[in-house]
């Protein structure tokens, strides 16, 4: 190929692959309330957030699952618990910080969240579009239960 | 003013757009691939290990772009093959199909990588995960190691070791490796697995180039073949040693070979149905018959003297840009050597009968051992041709016999003037051409083709 033709390629190129990137979505701010502090209680029953005893009326206490790592990343749920009752779920970690990690979780986690709350339980539907997610986050959770003895 | 320059002021050839273009195409489409990966967010609010595994996807899209390019060469479809000839194709395709390879083993090292390094595991645990996690990662990996052997197999020095049928049975294992990568490129990766214009984009670079591939390698040459009745007319023995073969077909013309083009045949009997050899035709086609000239060189060109008249014929083709139509001036000079003489032959007997001077120069060991040489004497002396016959044993160096170490330029004094056809054995044909373009021909006035990839 002549020079001239081969400087033209590249230039063509270049341009397609920058409308590409000028396409590309912004990055989605990770919501803080959706990730709890991966700093506070580790496992369920040891550190407790509120210092009344274990179970006692009205004191809320967070349980960790195990962390479960897939082809997508590492998913670790916490469930609090007032009264014998899940009254938050929150992923200590989910997934990666690449865009469609992101992506996928924001939508996930709170549907997760939602799904637990209302079923009391680990056992729920996963969440259709995030494959990776819910396999790993409800085995997760399932930990994070039984650490509660809630199972 | 030279008479180089008089050529290289020609306006390009449109065959060499064509060829261009296709190669340009196959780097514009790899680009809009890249710009679909970016346009779907992998490089969006990336840090760090992320860049990688972002640019790991880009390189794998890049190297299915290339395979990709690779099933169209081979598909011979006829707008690649009419454009771009043997040579640049075997160029393009050793160039491409290499990198196609390089790029998968670094898009498999960054994406497992990188997620190696999100999992705290190791790469082997990693590669692991994909047999119990993503079966369509597990058969992506095995597809990879198939490409590998492929690569492996292909190395010049494996190679040369080899029967050309084992490396090209392993060859043929590409479709296997392709087919073992298609599953996670659609239902794994975040570009292509969400139906929308990438998904699109990602499925018609597939079915146009598999189509080409079934439509212009199966279908047509088994329609052809039924529709025009193809079968062995007659099959004759030469005094030295060669066979020429007439394929019969009702309104054979209308496939539209032109002399100097060839074929690849494949025999319809016992023992020969499985290979599909690429011989040229050795005359002009008539309205209903074909005829190669087959020299004994190997294990399947020894044995088509036993072909019986009537066994049926599978031909693909026509194929080649070899043919009298690329010229680009009047006079002419074709250059034979062995078996090499069969499409110069041809090309000499469609010439137009006009006053375009025309040299045929035939190398050969020695004039009994010279397939048809007895029709090109007569063809050259009917067209007034001159013809020169070159005998006697190969030098160290250069094309001529080493008794009389004659050159172009002294065979045929305005060779410069002229388009050069060469047809022969690779290294000897590189020679004839090396010395045509010392004689001031410009390159785009040597023709010269390779059958073999």
């Amino acid at each position: 190929m002549k020079a001239s033709r081969r400087a033209g390629v590249v230039l063509a190129s270049g341009a397609i692959v920058a409308v590409g990137w000028s396409a590309a979505p912004e990055a989605i701010p990770v919501d803080p309330t959706l990730s709890a502090d991966p700093q506070a209680p580790s496992q369920g029953g040891g550190a407790q957030p509120d210092a009344g005893p274990s179970g006692a009326p009205g004191a809320e206490q967070a349980f960790d699952g195990p962390p479960v790592s897939n082809l997508r990343g590492t998913y670790q749920a916490r469930i609090v618990v007032r009264d014998g009752e899940v009254v938050d779920v929150q992923a200590v970690v989910a997934g990666t910080s690449a865009y469609e990690s992101v992506a996928v979780n924001s939508v996930a986690i709170p549907e997760f969240r939602e799904r637990v709350l209302k079923a009391q339980s680990w056992d729920v539907d996963a969440v259709s579009g995030a494959s990776y997610t819910s396999p790993a986050f409800i085995e997760s959770l399932r930990g994070a239960f039984e650490a509660a003895g809630l199972e | 003013m030279t008479s180089s320059a008089v050529a290289a002021r020609e306006r390009t050839p449109r065959h060499e757009w064509w060829a261009d273009g296709l190669e340009a195409a196959v780097y514009l489409v790899s680009a809009v691939g890249v710009a679909f990966v970016l346009s779907g967010g992998a490089f969006t609010g990336a840090s760090g290990l992320d860049w990688f595994y972002a640019l790991g996807r880009v390189v794998g899209v890049i190297a299915t772009v290339f395979l990709l390019a690779q099933v169209l060469l081979v598909s011979r479809a006829p707008y690649i093959e009419r454009s771009v000839g043997h040579d640049r194709t075997v160029a393009l395709h050793t160039r491409l199909g290499k990198w196609a390879i390089i790029l998968m083993v670094v898009h498999v090292f960054f994406v497992v990588g990188v997620t190696t390094n999100h999992d705290g595991t190791t790469f082997v645990a990693t590669l692991g995960m994909f047999f119990t996690q993503a079966w369509y990662l597990a058969a992506a990996q095995l597809g990879l190691l198939v490409f590998l052997a492929v690569l492996a197999s292909s190395l010049v020095i494996v190679r040369r070791r080899w029967r050309y049928e084992s490396w090209h049975t392993v060859h043929l294992l590409v479709y296997v490796g392709t087919a073992f990568a298609v599953p996670h490129q659609f239902l794994f990766g975040g570009t292509f697995s969400p139906k929308g214009a990438a998904w699109w984009f990602w499925l018609v670079l597939y079915v146009f180039a598999f189509g080409s591939l079934l439509v212009f390698r199966v279908a047509r040459p088994l329609w052809v073949a039924a529709r025009l009745g193809l079968h062995v007319a007659s099959v004759e023995a030469l005094p030295d040693g060669s066979t020429s073969i007439v394929v019969r077909g009702k309104g054979v013309q209308s496939l539209g070979a032109r002399a100097g083009q060839f074929f690849l045949w494949r025999f319809v009997a016992p023992g020969f149905w499985r290979e599909a050899h690429p011989f040229s035709l050795s005359r002009t086609p008539d309205a209903d018959t074909l005829r190669i000239t087959v020299k004994p060189s190997g294990d399947f060109s020894s044995r088509v003297a036993l072909l019986k008249p009537g066994t049926r014929v599978i031909a693909e083709g026509p194929l080649g840009v070899f043919h009298g139509e690329r010229r680009l001036g009047r006079g002419l000079v074709l250059v034979a050597a062995g078996i090499g003489i069969t499409p110069i032959r041809a090309m000499l007997e469609a010439l137009p009968q006009d006053d375009a001077p025309v040299d045929v120069i035939v190398r050969c060991s020695s004039e009994p051992d010279a397939p048809l040489l007895d029709e090109v004497r007569a063809i050259a002396s009917e067209r007034g041709a001159r013809l020169h016959v070159l005998a006697g044993a190969r030098g160290e160096s250069g094309w001529a016999p080493a008794a009389t170490p004659v050159t172009l330029a002294q065979l045929v004094p305005d060779v410069s003037r002229r388009d050069v056809f060469i047809c022969g054995p690779r290294l000897w044909a590189l020679a004839v051409a090396a010395d045509a373009a010392e004689a001031g021909v410009p390159q785009r006035r040597v023709h010269r083709e390779e059958f073999a990839w």
